[in-house]
């Protein structure tokens, strides 16, 4: 017999053809539900770069295992493609089983009832909510349904060179939420303290005014203030009302007036995390993706809380949501990869992706633990645990954002002086915007 | 040398017109369906289909909307930073496009005279238009800075404290036309072929008559090159009237709106708002426009470009 089977042409085309729709068969999504009978895919899309998505990935990786009877797909789209990827696949009716929106998209996809009502998996199991902030819950809710678990819920800090503190003889930002110490008054007498000039020049700067919305809506509510006049049922832009002028004036006036921060194109320029570690500035905000750059710093660092003002004591929670579109042909496959992420894999996420993590066990036994600068890590979960106030929900917010944002520009470059000729600029052009925007009664 | 070809055979090629069933024939249109089958597929489709998604309303996540001219009339009515976007990216066009031709050209001059280490120079001028826009945009972002940029140290240098180049809304615009000058390498290769493309027998017949150096230049070489800058000129219309990229990284469309380009407007509106319905309205927008624009410097071009061998009234 010959060594070499023979191969009439009529056989191999049938063998090409069956190779190809194999190929093709492991390419289509769901099809190897078919072929792995009891086997459901289950697909996952994060936007995140390296390293973190690697180390999602990874976290994830014994999902398969936990789960025997499904299979994880997971799908990284990092930076800017992944919007118009989505939206691709999504127009496609080929959107991932899980994925990650902005907290500012959900009422879109939530206006165009897109995505699978949580609850029943939640009730059925009585999975524990009470270890995410409420009012992230609340965001996700609508119509008695709950619409998305958190990704992360992560807050912002004051990070502070504590050595520029103490010799400045400055106050230090408090690390105690509800410390009746470190109001508006000691921060500006700190800032005092710790700017430094010679001559002209100033060589060391207290604070940085950022631009960034998140950090100016905070101060809008330390002083009393609110962007909207109800977050959850928006009906109008209440920024020109005298707490929150107040507030932009003052936080503006700290780098224009006082010479407290740095002007903010040597802030885009430098970045300041350059300022910071080469000893120019004493102070800034961030959240726990900056650990890395003060790992290594030959100071002291540590973390605060915002002062507190008429208002209160505030911060900014980030709460973006996991959602699972109802597209999906495997719903409990998608519950238990949202469980799998919220639970055992979040270990690995907090612990080597620096994340601050979803649930308030979690972020106490891996976040706060982690013995490596900056100080006080507490902080930011104290600041969870505090979420005032959430985004507006509206589906056009993201765009309302930007015009709010470009009027107050103009206050943060010091082109303009009065925030309350910006702010009711600003109210004149968001108003409509907001009624476009409302989606529910 | 002349090929000639004999009067029957051409006639009877042309008098049969397409013959669909020869074999040439076939193999033509084989030939050519690879760019036929592309274009009808990323051109043709896209377009036909982004003009009738102008008229609806489509957020990608559910079906299009009929909605008539409404997008055409919020753009033009009621949607301000529409016209702001496409006013400042006139305004950069207009500032920019002779400006880059002005340099380009005169680069182009420099290189096209015998001096040692020539190849070197136009390598060194070209090199700039062959990097990534990201790169540059980037670069740019650096040389631009207020406390230590390049720029502003060269100003300081000479007394003169430069501006917020990227953070002052007066001088953001002025900061993207310098920095789209640093490319001018990629227009300087094409005027340096037109130059080179003109005899030299006309210099020569120039000089023997006693032109001067402006008179060779005004009467030679730019009515000789006219071609080449009519070219560039609907290129840089077409090429700086879609600026993006340079926005995009460095300022995001800021301070206050001030570098909000047309491009990163549409951008915005097609893939963070998800409206592509209007978004689609506002590129027919900017077809037209650009389309005007080619058709008017068209018009004007028999004003002022001469082609080699025609004569007055051809």
């Amino acid at each position: 017999m010959s060594r070499h089977m023979k191969m009439s042409r009529r056989d191999f085309l049938r063998a090409s053809a069956a190779g190809s729709a194999l190929a093709t068969s492991s390419l289509v999504p769901g099809m190897s539900r078919v072929l792995g009978q009891d086997v459901s895919e289950v697909s996952i899309m994060f936007w995140d770069g390296p390293p973190l998505i690697g180390i999602r990935e990874q976290a994830l990786t014994p999902f398969d295992e936990a789960y025997p009877d499904c299979r994880l797909n997971f799908i990284s789209v990092p930076g800017g493609g992944y919007n118009d990827k989505l939206l691709t696949m999504l127009a496609a009716n080929e959107a991932p089983d899980v994925f990650i929106i902005r907290i500012g998209q959900l009422p879109e996809f939530l206006s165009k009832d897109l995505l699978v009502d949580l609850k029943p998996f939640i009730d059925a199991e009585d999975y524990d909510l009470s270890q995410f902030p409420d009012l992230a819950i609340e965001a996700y809710t609508h119509d008695g349904g709950i619409y998305g678990v958190p990704d992360n819920v992560a807050t912002i800090a004051l990070f502070y060179n504590q050595d520029m503190f103490e010799e400045a003889g400055a106050m230090l930002p408090t690390a105690q939420w509800d410390d009746e110490a470190w109001t508006v008054d000691d921060f500006f007498s700190s800032c005092e303290k710790l700017t430094k000039r010679e001559g002209n020049r100033t060589t060391q700067y207290a604070y940085d005014v950022s631009g960034w919305d998140k950090i100016w809506q905070i101060w809008v509510r330390i002083f009393g203030g609110q962007i909207v006049d109800d977050p959850f049922f928006p009906t109008e832009c209440v920024l020109n009302e005298p707490p929150a002028v107040e507030a932009l004036q003052f936080y503006s006036d700290l780098r224009w007036e006082h010479g407290f921060a740095p002007r903010p194109d040597a802030m885009a320029e430098f970045g300041t995390d350059t300022l910071m570690q080469t000893g120019r500035l004493a102070m800034f905000q961030s959240g726990s993706w900056s650990f890395p750059n003060y790992r290594n710093v030959d100071f002291n660092v540590a973390l605060g809380h915002f002062p507190s003002g008429k208002g209160g004591r505030a911060n900014y929670v980030f709460y973006y949501p996991l959602v699972v579109p109802k597209t999906t042909e495997v719903p409990q496959c998608a519950w238990n990869l949202l469980k799998y992420f919220n639970g055992p894999a979040m270990e690995t996420i907090i612990k080597e992706g620096g994340l601050q993590g979803t649930t308030f066990s979690a972020q106490e036994k891996w976040f706060v633990t982690d013995p490596l600068p900056p100080a006080n890590k507490q902080v930011m979960v104290d600041a969870a645990r505090h979420f005032v106030a959430p985004d507006p929900v509206l589906t056009n917010w993201d765009a309302i954002t930007r015009i709010m944002q470009a009027e107050l520009d103009l206050l943060f470059i010091g082109e303009e002086r009065d925030a309350k000729v910006i702010m009711d600029r600003i109210v004149e052009q968001v108003n409509p915007m907001i009624v476009e925007g409302q989606w529910r009664q | 040398m002349n090929i000639s070809v004999p009067s029957g055979i051409l006639s009877r090629r042309i008098g049969r017109g397409f013959k669909y069933n020869s074999a040439e024939t076939r193999l033509a249109w084989v030939m050519v369906s690879p760019w036929l089958v592309g274009f009808l597929i990323f051109t043709a489709f896209p377009m036909i289909a982004s003009l009738v998604l102008s008229f609806t309303e489509w957020d990608i996540l559910t079906p299009p909307e009929f909605v008539g001219l409404e997008n055409y009339h919020k753009m033009f009515f009621v949607d301000k930073y529409a016209m702001h976007s496409l006013k400042i990216t006139v305004v950069f066009s207009a500032v920019s496009i002779p400006l880059n031709i002005v340099f380009g050209l005169g680069i182009a001059m420099l290189l096209n005279t015998n001096i040692r280490g020539l190849s070197t120079f136009r390598t060194i001028y070209y090199l700039p238009a062959i990097l990534s826009g990201v790169a540059v945009a980037l670069m740019w972002r650096w040389i631009f800075s207020t406390d230590f940029g390049l720029i502003n140290a060269a100003l300081n240098v000479v007394g003169i404290q430069g501006p917020a180049w990227l953070a002052d809304r007066t001088w953001v615009i002025p900061s993207f036309v310098v920095m789209r000058l640093w490319s001018v390498g990629g227009g300087m290769v094409i005027y340096l072929a037109g130059l080179q493309s003109i005899p030299t027998d006309l210099y020569e017949a120039a000089e023997i008559d006693g032109a001067n150096w402006w008179k060779r230049i005004r009467h030679i070489t730019l009515p000789m090159l006219s071609p080449t800058i009519f070219f560039q000129l609907i290129i840089g219309v077409i090429f700086s009237m879609q600026i993006f990229t340079e926005a995009f990284i460095m300022t995001n469309g800021g301070p206050a709106n001030a570098s909000l380009f047309f491009i990163l407007y549409l951008y915005r509106k097609a893939f963070q708002d998800f409206q592509m319905g209007y978004a689609s309205a506002l590129a027919w927008l900017l077809f037209v426009v650009i389309l005007a624009f080619t058709l008017i410097l068209f018009r004007t071009a028999k004003y002022w470009v001469y082609y080699e061998g025609e004569t007055e009234g051809t």
